[in-house]
């Protein structure tokens, strides 16, 4: 399975998390024409090779956040050191 | 700007006599203490559902979120409560039973700042001995080892396709999880928990096992 | 150039038999021509029954289909071969009736034996919303005359007695939408025998053969691509070809083709696992679907029980299997069927499908010139493959959209004219 690097919870498997998509601005919906907010809806990059998308991090932190992954070998680049320092405070 | 979690914890606030709706356990009435091991058993699972949690949800520069004091992924105890880093900005509160209003009430408020007591509607579980990780490991993906998740660990993760709250809080040196989930997983999450100590040859306690 | 097919018989078995002869080859292997009236990019059923129909039907035979590995290596030789027509959209009913009508003398058209097992289909309900559904399903399909209906519980004990249908599972079976005509095909004859027969009629197929990119002059975008544009050939491993008519059939790898001509899909790539068990005695006579439970089963006529379940949820060129899917679908498997749990697993494995927006293909012209799409087939390519080639022949041969594929064009996504296929494409998304 997928393993994602979580940025706040390190290392997860896909399950754990849900995939929204290639990561992208939305357009402001009070000024975008149809035509962009069509595009925007609908097209998306399907690129056999690195793609900057976003997931959200279900069951963990309840994040969402950005990686880059190559679609073809499913390895992220420059993978996050997660944030969460585990264990008793002192 | 009022937002509909603070209106929620107002009306919690507001009640002059609240308790939580549902403070016993749905597993069983019996057990319901925050010391469940019981003598001589090498490893046990224990209802705690009536232990009293708080969910705090405060920006980082609230002073509520300064009176947390507690890193994400880590735990304190403090006055008998237990206060889990359980998300970034996100805490749990373990008391003892019964004890939301003086928990809540011992809390600042001010700012973007949430409070709910999710004592009815979460279940807790604690999960003892020296084999409890060698039980989570058949139904968590996460490392159990002590290097990854030391004691006073808080992870999220899914446990046995329920997505859990843990902590690991160990009792006089002995190996020891709180694990909670959604009430109405509870009794799932009880009976698979149940069942994937099976093979360490334990049985669960005799007012546990409902 | 027209030659004759080698004759598929019982007598020709024995003759060649006695004589110590070897089956001619099925098809030829032939040089790659510089110029072609169209090029066919994907070796696959769709791919194939394009070129097939167009030579069959319209007389159309200075074709080449390209396939860059060798034929049926994709999507066709890797799903799990159901055949149905019971959707939930009256578009994709007729749709998907047609291809069945194709299916069901396919063995006949192409002398090829195709091993169409029309045994029935069952998708099971689990919940009073998804009976509420089963019904809508059924009248949508009644009203186009489409054999389909909602059974109880003891109907469904009787067509398959393996399944659980005592009230204590975790997800009960309340009743199902049951299909008669569906069933299950032997997919990589599907392929051979549309290869075959296209062969026959003088259509290239040229195997190893990868497209890298496409000819696009006039056009809006850069280098005279895109919009406005009109194809005049392509380029691929082996040299360039001049064609004035392009079809794109390569379903997973659609978009990574279509941005070759600066045509825009709004298609994801997800892959889809399988998996199938050791064969045993036959014991499943329908093919089951649970949408809920995320799983479909049928068994082969080897006695092997192939399921399937929903693409992975997230998008990759990756078509390597996960132990996940293999536990997970098991174990939704185990809960319709508890008496397979001996059954061990012979092997699992993954293709591409190119998911759109609304579950619906994107069929037809572009706004390229002589660029055509059949793609976004998602996980139901293989049961439309026959319609689709038929269909899209006809386009490419009359220079208009047919009917039946109108509602499929790319320009829907401007026209907010979308065709939500959602709610009955069983399992999968």
């Amino acid at each position: 399975m997928l393993i994602v690097p979580c940025p706040n919870c390190g290392p997860r498997n896909a399950a754990d998390l849900r995939y929204v998509g290639e990561s992208r601005p939305r357009p402001d919906p009070n000024s975008a024409s149809a035509k962009e907010w069509r595009a925007y809806l609908y097209e998306r990059a399907n690129p056999a090779g690195l793609l900057r998308e976003t997931w959200y991090c279900r069951s963990g932190c309840r994040r969402y956040f950005t990686l880059e992954r190559d679609t073809v070998t499913n390895e992220f680049t420059n993978p996050p050191t997660p944030v969460a320092k585990l264990g008793k405070r002192p | 700007m009022l937002t509909s979690t603070r209106t929620e914890c107002g009306s919690v606030a507001e009640l002059p006599a609240f308790e939580s709706p549902v403070s016993r356990s749905f597993v069983s009435d019996a057990g319901a203490s925050m010391e469940p091991r019981r003598p001589g058993a090498a490893l046990t699972l224990h209802d705690v559902s009536v232990t009293t949690k708080i969910i705090v949800r405060a920006g980082p520069e609230t002073v509520a979120g300064h009176q947390m004091d507690t890193p994400f992924g880590a735990s304190r105890t403090e006055d008998g409560a237990l206060v889990v880093g359980q998300r970034p900005d996100e805490w749990i509160i373990l008391g003892p039973a019964a004890a939301s209003r003086a928990l809540i009430d011992g809390l600042d408020r001010s700012g973007h700042v949430s409070v709910i007591d999710h004592t009815h509607s979460r279940a807790l579980f604690r999960l003892t001995g020296d084999e409890a990780a060698s039980v989570l490991e058949k139904l968590c993906s996460l490392d159990w080892n002590d290097h990854m998740t030391p004691d006073g660990a808080a992870v999220s993760a899914s446990v046995a396709k329920v997505t859990c709250d843990i902590v690991r809080n160990d009792l006089d040196g002995t190996r020891s999880y709180l694990i909670s989930c959604d009430r109405s997983y509870g009794q799932y999450l009880f009976d698979a928990i149940l069942d994937a100590r099976h093979e360490f040859g334990v049985g669960a306690p005799a007012d546990a096992a409902g | 150039m027209k030659r004759r097919p080698p004759r598929y018989s019982a007598a020709r078995l024995v003759s060649l038999g006695a004589r110590k002869r070897a089956w001619p080859r099925a098809w030829r292997e032939v040089p790659l021509q510089d110029s072609y009236d169209v090029v066919v990019i994907g070796g696959g059923v769709h791919g194939l029954a394009t070129a097939y129909y167009l030579a069959a039907n319209h007389g159309m035979t200075n074709v080449a289909v390209l396939e860059k590995s060798y034929l049926g290596s994709g999507g066709s030789g890797r799903n799990t071969a159901i055949l149905r027509s019971n959707y939930l959209t009256p578009e994709g009913v007729v749709f998907y009736d047609r291809s069945l009508e194709l299916y069901r003398t396919l063995a006949v058209d192409l002398n090829m034996n195709v091993m169409f097992s029309r045994r029935g289909h069952i998708t099971l309900a689990h919940s009073d919303a998804s009976l509420r559904t089963m019904h809508w399903r059924a009248e949508v399909n009644k009203l186009q005359g489409v054999d389909s209906s909602v059974i109880g519980p003891a109907e469904i004990k009787k067509l398959a007695p393996a399944l659980d249908t005592s009230s204590h599972p975790r997800y009960p079976i309340l009743g199902a939408l049951y299909h008669p005509p569906g069933g299950i095909i032997r997919h990589d004859a599907v392929v051979w025998g549309y290869a075959r027969g296209a062969d026959a009629l003088g259509v290239e197929m040229h195997q190893k053969t990868e497209v890298l990119d496409i000819m696009v002059t006039g056009g809006d975008g850069p280098g005279g691509k895109g919009p406005g544009g009109r194809v005049t050939g392509v380029r691929t491993s082996r040299g360039d070809i001049s064609a004035p008519v392009v079809v794109n059939c390569t379903a997973g790898w659609a978009t990574l083709i279509s941005d070759m001509a600066g045509v825009g899909l709004p298609i994801s790539t997800r892959p889809l696992q399988a998996a199938v068990t050791e064969p045993v005695k036959v014991f499943l006579p329908v093919v089951v679907v649970s949408g809920t439970l995320h799983v479909y089963v049928s068994q082969t006529a080897r006695g092997e029980l192939v399921f399937g379940a929903s693409v992975d949820p997230y998008n990759t060129y990756d078509i390597r299997g996960s132990l996940d899917f293999a536990e997970g679908t098991a174990g939704h498997l185990l809960e319709l069927m508890p008496g397979i749990s001996r059954m061990r697993l012979l092997r699992q494995w993954a293709g591409l499908c190119d998911m759109t927006p609304d579950y619906s293909p994107v069929m037809g012209f572009t706004p390229v010139e002589g660029f055509l799409c059949d793609v976004g087939w998602g996980t139901y390519g293989f049961k439309a493959g026959p319609v689709s080639g038929e269909q899209m022949a006809e386009a490419i041969a009359t220079q208009r959209t047919p009917e039946l594929i109108a509602p499929f064009s790319l320009s829907r996504f401007e026209r907010d004219a979308l065709v939500g296929e959602k709610g009955a494409a069983a399992v999968g998304h």
